[in-house]
């Protein structure tokens, strides 16, 4: 094996690897805030928009809040105000609940 | 699946590998040539290594710096390919977020069936929910049950109902009573859950307290469940969810799942291990913080099912005193005995959860030998934001709040 063929091996190698990085860290972007109710998706917010949004249930109503990429329930007519005392949640995974509504406020990627 | 890209790998592979040889033997007799752009297409088709193998078994191309140097590189790439591949399957997770139980329902599932596993919760808990444990659900067993005791009638129990309501007993016993499955009425005057929740009179608190007490049912070893009052009401609510836990990790036993962490509300099964085989990290809600903010993070490994029991899920204020839904049998009024939650780790779901509320209703120093006979651990949060660790747990809990204080002794 001559030196060049070292060379282009090593090149084709790197040039495979960086791809395959690059790959992965591009599909991390566009998070959303994805709102359901009793199971059925009612709507999707992208959450580099900010947003303030009402969401009308049977049981009643439920203001999203998204900013600086971070979603909240800022207000709420249930009786334990549980969702409205919820952290702020911005990661995949994180989620915000409120019982009585029967609605769930996930983040998904 | 997975038989199918095996059978393709090797039926690739024996192609690549026969090329070279039949290519060789063409070559020595001087016949028409399979093309190089083909020999290389088995190679990038998957057959790198059979390819390789066949260069240097058969001495063929082996002069030639194309298939020299191309042939391992294909195979390499391929190799890294696969690696990242597998490794990527391996560590897929699927999640799951919804209501089920009356709570949050959360899952994180790692393994093969994953996929599977996340699509049937949902509807495993609500059966289970519907059908056998909700008093609250017309239809459910419980209900039945309740109806039955309601005119002091006796009732036959299945199985599964018998080896429930036989622990929960054992549970009430073993806790002299500070659990109480029996304690429906004393929630309902108390309306807790309702809109409209206040301080009950004490002679109708006194007059419904006679309508409780675990002493008077009995549960036969051949399945019949009498009492010795009519009007009595069972309710599982202290240990549905721990009910819930260990089916859930029943049905993940007979499925390809390497680990998962589900948590119902304030139950938590870890199963199995994480893809690297770390810990669970499990967070303890903080008593008195927003909700989703942990005090601290408990280290779990393998089946264990952790419960807390807390008064911050349900209650209501008046007067600046708090009145929360853990009830104390003997007052009828909520558990006052020093602590503002309590987690409880062990490998029963339903032991978990009837003793994280039993060991609410005792206090902290009452709890220890309760808890070393089921072979429990418990992290205990004061009214003084103190926290006290049973001897299994001190090493695995990390405190992250520091307005609260670990006290060791």
């Amino acid at each position: 094996m001559k030196k060049q063929d070292i060379i282009l091996i090593t090149g084709l190698l790197i040039a495979a690897a960086v791809a395959t990085l690059g790959f992965r860290l591009f599909t991390r972007n566009g998070e959303k805030a994805v709102v359901t109710l009793d199971g059925t998706v009612i709507l999707e917010q992208p959450l580099q928009e900010d947003c303030n949004m009402p969401i009308r249930s049977e049981n009643g109503e439920n203001v999203l809040r998204i900013e600086n990429g971070k979603v909240r329930i800022i207000e709420a007519d249930c009786r334990d105000q549980i969702c409205v005392n919820h952290k702020e949640i911005s990661k995949a995974g994180e989620s915000i609940v409120c019982l009585p509504h029967g609605l769930v406020v996930e983040i998904k990627r | 699946m997975w038989k199918i890209g095996i059978l393709y790998l090797l039926l690739i592979n024996l192609a690549g590998f026969l090329s070279m040889g039949i290519d060789k033997r063409k070559a020595q007799k001087q016949k028409w040539r399979i093309p190089e752009k083909v020999l290389f297409l088995f190679a990038i088709l998957g057959g790198s290594a059979g390819s390789l193998l066949g260069m240097y078994t058969f001495r063929h191309k082996t002069k030639h710096r194309q298939f020299v140097i191309g042939i391992p590189v294909i195979l390499v790439l391929q190799l890294i390919l696969a690696g990242f591949l597998i490794y990527r399957n391996m560590t897929a997770v699927n999640h799951y977020t919804g209501i089920g139980m009356g709570t949050v329902v959360t899952a994180d599932v790692y393994g093969r069936d994953s996929k599977q596993a996340v699509e049937e919760l949902p509807a495993m808990i609500t059966e289970l929910n519907d059908h056998a444990l909700s008093w609250r659900e017309p239809e459910s067993s419980i209900s039945y049950l309740n109806q039955q005791l309601q005119e002091e009638k006796d009732c036959r129990l299945y199985p599964e109902e018998q080896a429930w309501l036989t622990e929960a007993w054992k549970l009430c016993e073993d806790s002299g009573g500070a659990l109480d499955i029996t304690l429906r009425p004393v929630l309902d005057l108390w309306g807790i859950e309702g809109e409209h929740p206040a301080i009950p009179d004490g002679k109708v608190l006194q007059e419904t307290l006679e309508k409780t007490g675990y002493t008077k049912l009995h549960i036969s070893e051949d399945g019949n469940l009498t009492a010795d009052q009519a009007g009595m009401t069972l309710d599982l609510g202290a240990l549905g969810k721990g009910i819930a836990c260990d089916k859930i990790a029943e049905r993940l036993e007979t499925m390809k799942i390497s680990g998962a962490v589900v948590s119902i509300g304030g139950s938590i099964l870890t199963y199995g291990k994480k893809p690297d085989g770390s810990a669970w990290n499990i967070g303890i809600q903080d008593p008195r913080g927003e909700q989703g903010t942990a005090v601290g993070y408990l280290k779990v490994m393998d089946n264990t099912v952790v419960s807390t029991s807390g008064d911050y899920e349900k209650y209501f204020m008046e007067n600046g005193v708090r009145y929360h839904h853990i009830m104390d049998p003997v007052t009828g009024y909520p558990a006052d005995s020093g602590l503002i939650s309590v987690t409880v780790l062990c490998s029963s779901g339903i032991d978990s959860d009837g003793l994280s509320t039993a060991c609410f209703v005792l206090g902290r120093e009452k709890s220890v030998e309760l808890l070393e006979k089921y072979g429990a651990e418990a992290v205990f949060i004061t009214t003084d934001k103190k926290i006290y660790l049973t001897d299994g747990v001190t090493d695995a809990f990390q405190l992250v709040n520091p307005e609260y204080s670990i006290v060791s002794e």
